[in-house]
């Protein structure tokens, strides 16, 4: 076996430097480890799964909603209009028809010719 | 190890549910929020005299000619304009009148419209209230003008 022989500044750094490595060691030991995404999407196949049902989902609901396409079985009649109020002065006259065989509503002002 | 991806998994679960709820609460009505509408008048001439069925009318004009009993239908002009809730949009008529639109609700994609026609002396002989939805059209007709009458198609997107 070789003899080591140490100056008295190596042999006063060399017991703290092996504590130094002993405390470094531990702390990796003690870090949590943390899975990466594929890990847990791989061992989670139905959270992955409803993951990209959720997603489509949003996508579709944000289209839908962006082309107002909700709406389309509301209130208004199948030509998409309704007539909700008319006001009409006192010398004047509406009509509001809608011709049998088209799908628009009219609102018909008879203008007042006597003046 | 497994409470550790247990824990993520509600986590996701969690952030999952909650974009869902914000993504339905502003998306939804979100298109009445701080929107303009954007609204279109054609203004027709209609009368029974020599020209026919303007060709700039589209598929309008089949309606127009099932609707009424003229020959001819002009397109006099197709102003454009948009607006926010509330706020009115006015557009010039033959013979000194007006057309005002006033959007007042946007209510699953259908456009509640206030539309008045003014006369030259400023009476609004008729104030309606229609909806509208998106791409629909309403007519509003009656107003003489020449030998004739107007017919003013409106809609809304």
């Amino acid at each position: 076996m070789p003899r080591v022989s140490l100056t008295s500044k190596e042999a006063a750094a060399f017991l703290p430097e092996v504590n130094r490595r002993i405390d470094h060691g531990r702390a990796i030991a003690a870090r949590a480890v943390r899975p990466g995404l594929r890990e847990v999407m791989w061992d989670h196949p139905r959270l992955s799964l409803a993951s990209a049902f959720t997603a489509i989902l949003l996508i579709i609901g944000l289209t839908l909603s962006q082309m107002q396409m909700w709406g389309l079985s509301g209130t208004t009649g199948r030509n998409g209009v309704e007539i909700l109020s008319v006001d009409v002065e006192e010398d004047a006259s509406v009509m509001v028809f809608q011709a049998p065989g088209t799908s628009i509503k009219v609102i018909w002002v008879f203008e007042d010719t006597s003046t | 190890m497994r409470s550790s991806h247990a824990f993520l998994g509600r986590v996701l679960v969690l952030c999952y549910l909650v974009a869902s709820f914000l993504s339905s609460v502003v998306t939804l009505p979100g298109s009445a929020w701080g929107q303009t509408v954007s609204l279109q008048a054609q203004v027709i001439y209609a009368a029974n005299q020599e020209g026919g069925v303007d060709s700039r009318l589209g598929s309008l004009a089949e309606n127009l000619k099932k609707t009424f009993r003229y020959s001819m239908y002009e397109l006099l002009d197709a102003p454009k304009g948009s607006v926010a809730l509330n706020q009115m949009w006015r557009t010039a008529l033959p013979d000194n009148r007006w057309l005002e639109i006033t959007p007042t609700t946007i209510t699953d994609g259908q456009y509640s419209l206030t539309v008045r026609v003014l006369l030259s002396d400023g009476k609004a002989p008729v104030n309606t209230v229609v909806r509208l939805r998106r791409g629909s059209t309403v007519l509003v007709g009656g107003p003489s003008h020449q030998k004739g009458v107007l017919i003013i198609a409106i809609s809304a997107s």
